[in-house]
């Protein structure tokens, strides 16, 4: 491990070894040797290295040793032999979907208002090709969760889009899944309203509920993603969170900047829809008004099966709108990571996390970037990556 | 240093040689050369003038009022000028280069340093001008005039365009029908007065492909081609009425004359012996009824009216060439989300192509799309089609997102000159239009748009847009304020 003293020693003092290490691995790097990044330990140089936490290195390195990043930073010093792969783009972590039913409507179960103990996990499909779409959109985990059609849908996984089908999964129960807006309720089963939806809530979690789920989101282990549309349901998501002691976050809402309204002060982080081309100009306004917000805030797609994630294109119109850059890239990444629990792991570059790292020819937040190369575990993933 | 002394302030006295080449691109700017420049954007000279160039005589109206200084210049036609001055004076640029503004002149002049200046974007078809009830629905009409379903009054869809730096738009919409309507193109100046806000390039907006089995595309073909015939027929019905109506008239003079002389004959006899003449009243023809609908399409294959022809797939384009070639249309396509195999034969044909967001980012629904449709807005670029990005036909009332589409665009491998060209000089030459909007050079309107960085990067942010020469829409005094 590299500390953050040892780091700026090594930005301002270059030794000669490391220089001479720096010019053999530029050396070798015009070997092309990136398509067949499939080494054990190797260094990427970049012009830039956004490190998720909102930090940008400028002409920054990342030592990756066996699917572990040993150390980020300027000038750092490359180990003897290591390939080293050089580019003027960007390198940022892999990006992170906090929420889509990938493997679409195999998932649904809606039978049922309230099944807090189903666990996507059982039913995912590593092999469902929309894993495939995420990761050429530069995503390397994604938040599955069954299909939002139930009070309680159940609990979602963490996954990773590329790897050993046995390491992809990363967390079989990272949250529970709560449904207060309208694709929660059906007119043939209770409840099917908004009140309805809450006094179920209540009760479950007011009693002794044999579901183990419900205890450990009552005890605050486990994350409550409560989906919330409008004002009112986001209203409701932040009352309940309060009474019932979740550890909360609000999925969805129409208006961020209103919801942001809502639950200020209540430390309720939020996931937010990736912007897309067919929102009106006060959806659009609603999240430029975020702004430089330090409210914790991450996407979710929330596709049901294919697509495309649109996180990129979302983060990107988001910012063209007004929200600042920086916090956008948090919210891709180290900001995700930590709604699931999971900083530890995934979400920034720093020592002892996992190698998940998107290259890109450019910022990460301009429409016309490209994505030139994605890493799961230090293993190139991608095969011609070009999502969004 | 870089500033000339001259009294008018006309000289192009930059000193490098980058700056001569510029004027002497411009010198042969928007208007000012005759008919010639009509087949592609003018490349930069790679020599530029032995000689400095020639100080352009001023005509009194035309000199320069207000000067736009020290601005990154992309003109919309390829090329890029660091640290340019634009004059203007009644609404157009008078010159692009090195300028100064006279000393002691009311001439007022804007600091643009650190600004990028790119000519205002051409939407060559949106709806969003449109009142809602016009933007789709199931009935049109060759006669339909779409101008007519603007409320001049309702300023926000004007402010809506602006604020993503739009500054003239064609109006389209997408109806479930062939005869979409007669298009006009709006300035979107302010007020937006009759007189000002048109600036011509009407057209006809057709469509085929509505359904999608090879049957019912034969039959819009069909009822295309019968439509023309018919407009054919109509006209050729008028051509005989006139001809049978100057014949009328002149029998009719005749048998006015002869009955006259009659008359004046049996001037004398008293009224019962009075003889009914023998000379046989002429019939007068039958006017055809009529139709102003055929009338518009006969204009069309006159070719006094461009055609826009909204298609989805290959054998729509397959059928729309055929048309052209059937009836002699003034073409351009619209659409194209599905034509990846017609690339070639549009370009053959020359044909523009105005592509909406599902050509640009095509399939984006879907997981697996084949490689070789995601790139169809490269692939058209890379043909030499004359390419215009445009909102299209969205049904609400939303932001024109062509600057994001060039963006993507880009992404998918189409260069940055052409990106920028595809929603500027692109689109107004698919209106006929490239003379006067559309890039920044001498003799065009003077709509600029500038941003606070490269137009092409998320951080930037329009600064000001200027709509024949006055600031239309200013950030600093929008943003804050109330937001609707």
């Amino acid at each position: 491990m590299t500390s953050f003293a040892e780091l700026r020693r090594s930005i301002s003092r270059p030794s000669l070894a490391r220089r001479a290490a720096l010019g053999l691995g530029s050396a070798l790097a015009c070997s092309g040797a990136l398509a067949s990044a499939q080494e054990a330990t190797f260094a990427l140089q970049a012009k830039k290295v956004l490190t998720g936490t909102g930090e940008a290195i400028e002409s920054g390195v990342v030592l990756v040793e066996n699917g572990k990043i040993r150390a980020v930073g300027a000038g750092l010093a490359i180990p003897a032999g290591w390939t080293v792969h050089q580019h003027d783009g960007v390198v940022m972590p892999g990006l992170i979907d906090l929420g889509a039913t990938l493997g679409g409507s195999a998932l649904l179960e809606n039978h049922e208002s309230l099944t807090p103990d189903l666990r996507v996990a059982d039913g995912i499909d590593l092999w469902d090709p929309s894993y495939a779409a995420w990761l050429a959109a530069g995503v390397t985990s994604v938040y599955v969760i069954p299909p939002t059609g139930s009070v309680i849908p159940g609990s979602g996984a963490v996954v990773k889009t590329a790897g050993a089908p046995e390491q992809r999964i990363v967390s079989t129960d990272a949250g529970l899944e709560i449904g207060l807006n309208s694709g929660a309720r059906r007119r043939d089963r209770a409840p099917t309203s908004v009140q309805g939806s809450a006094l179920a809530l209540r009760d479950l979690f007011g009693h002794q509920s044999p579901a183990a789920s419900v205890q450990r989101a009552k005890r605050g282990e486990l994350a409550v993603f409560a989906h919330a549309d409008s004002a009112g349901e986001v209203r409701l998501a932040a009352q309940l969170a309060n009474e019932l002691g979740w550890k909360a976050r609000i999925v969805g809402p129409a208006l961020p900047d209103q919801a942001l309204a809502i639950v200020r002060g209540a430390a309720i982080p939020l996931v937010l829809r990736p912007l897309d081309y067919g929102v009106d100009e006060r959806t659009r306004r609603s999240y430029g008004a975020l702004g430089a917000t330090a409210h914790p805030i991450g996407f979710a797609s929330l596709a049901q099966g294919g697509g495309e994630p649109g996180l990129r294109r979302g983060a990107a119109l988001a910012v063209r709108a007004g929200l600042d850059p920086a916090i956008a890239v948090r919210a891709l990444t180290g900001g995700a990571a930590a709604m699931l629990g999971l900083e530890a792991r995934l979400g920034t570059l720093a020592p002892g996390r996992d190698a998940d790292l998107v290259w890109l020819d450019g910022d990460p937040l301009d429409l016309g970037t490209r994505i030139v190369a994605v890493f799961v575990d230090g293993k190139r993933a991608d095969r011609g990556a070009e999502g969004r | 240093m870089k500033r000339s002394t001259d009294p008018v302030g006309w000289s192009s006295c930059g000193t490098r040689a980058l700056r001569r080449a510029a004027a002497w691109v411009f010198a042969a700017g928007c208007v000012g050369v005759g008919l010639g420049h009509a087949s592609a954007a003018p490349q930069e000279p790679s020599t530029p003038p032995a000689e400095p160039v020639a100080t352009p005589v001023a005509p009194a109206a035309a000199k320069p009022n207000l000067f736009v200084q020290g601005a990154r210049v992309l003109t919309g036609r390829g090329e890029e000028l660091a640290d340019a001055d634009i004059a203007i004076s009644g609404g157009r640029i008078r010159g692009v280069g090195d300028f100064q503004p006279p000393a002691n002149s009311a001439a007022k002049v804007i600091d643009a340093r650190g600004l990028t200046i790119v000519p205002g974007f051409v939407d060559a078809a949106s709806d969003l001008l449109l009142e809602a009830e016009a933007r789709a629905g199931r009935t049109g009409g060759s006669e339909l005039e779409l101008a007519l379903s603007v409320d001049p009054f309702d300023d926000r869809p004007r402010l809506t365009a602006l604020a993503a730096g739009v500054t003239s738009m064609a109006l389209a919409r997408a109806a479930q029908t062939a005869e979409q309507g007669l298009s006009a193109v709006r300035k979107l100046a302010y007020p937006p007065r009759e007189a000002h806000a048109a600036v011509g390039g009407s057209a006809l907006h057709l469509r085929i492909g509505l359904g999608r089995d090879r049957a019912s595309k034969e039959r819009d073909l069909r009822g295309l081609s019968s439509l023309f015939e018919g407009a054919e027929k109509y006209h050729g019905e008028l051509e005989k009425y006139a001809k049978e109506l100057k014949e009328y008239e002149e029998k009719k003079a005749e048998y006015d004359k002869k009955v006259a002389k009659e008359r004046e004959k049996e001037k004398d006899k008293p009224e019962a012996e009075k003889s009914a003449s023998k000379e046989k009243e002429p019939k007068k023809p039958r006017e055809p009824k009529e139709d102003l609908g055929k009338a518009a399409v006969f204009r069309a294959l006159q070719g006094e009216l461009p055609v826009v022809l909204h298609v989805e797939d290959e054998l729509d384009v397959e059928n729309a060439l055929e048309l052209r070639r059937k009836f002699g249309l003034k073409l351009s396509l619209r659409g194209l989300s599905r034509a990846r195999a017609a690339v070639d034969s549009i370009a053959k044909a020359g044909v523009p192509v105005l592509l909406e967001i599902d050509a640009v980012l095509p399939n984006r629904e879907l997981t697996r799309t084949p490689a070789v449709a995601r790139d169809l807005a490269k692939a058209f670029a890379e043909a030499g089609v004359d390419v215009a990005y445009v909102s299209g036909s969205r049904g609400r009332e939303l932001a024109p997102h062509l600057l994001d589409l060039a963006a993507e665009a880009v992404s998918r491998g189409v260069s940055r000159a052409s990106a920028l060209r595809a929603i500027t000089y692109g689109p107004a030459r698919a209106l006929g239009l490239e003379r006067k909007i559309g890039s920044i050079a001498e003799g065009c309107d003077a709509d600029l748009v500038a941003y606070d960085g490269d137009p092409f990067s998320s951080a930037a942010r329009v600064r000001w847009v200027m709509v024949d020469g006055e600031i239309v829409y200013a950030a600093d005094r929008i943003e804050g304020s109330a937001q609707r």
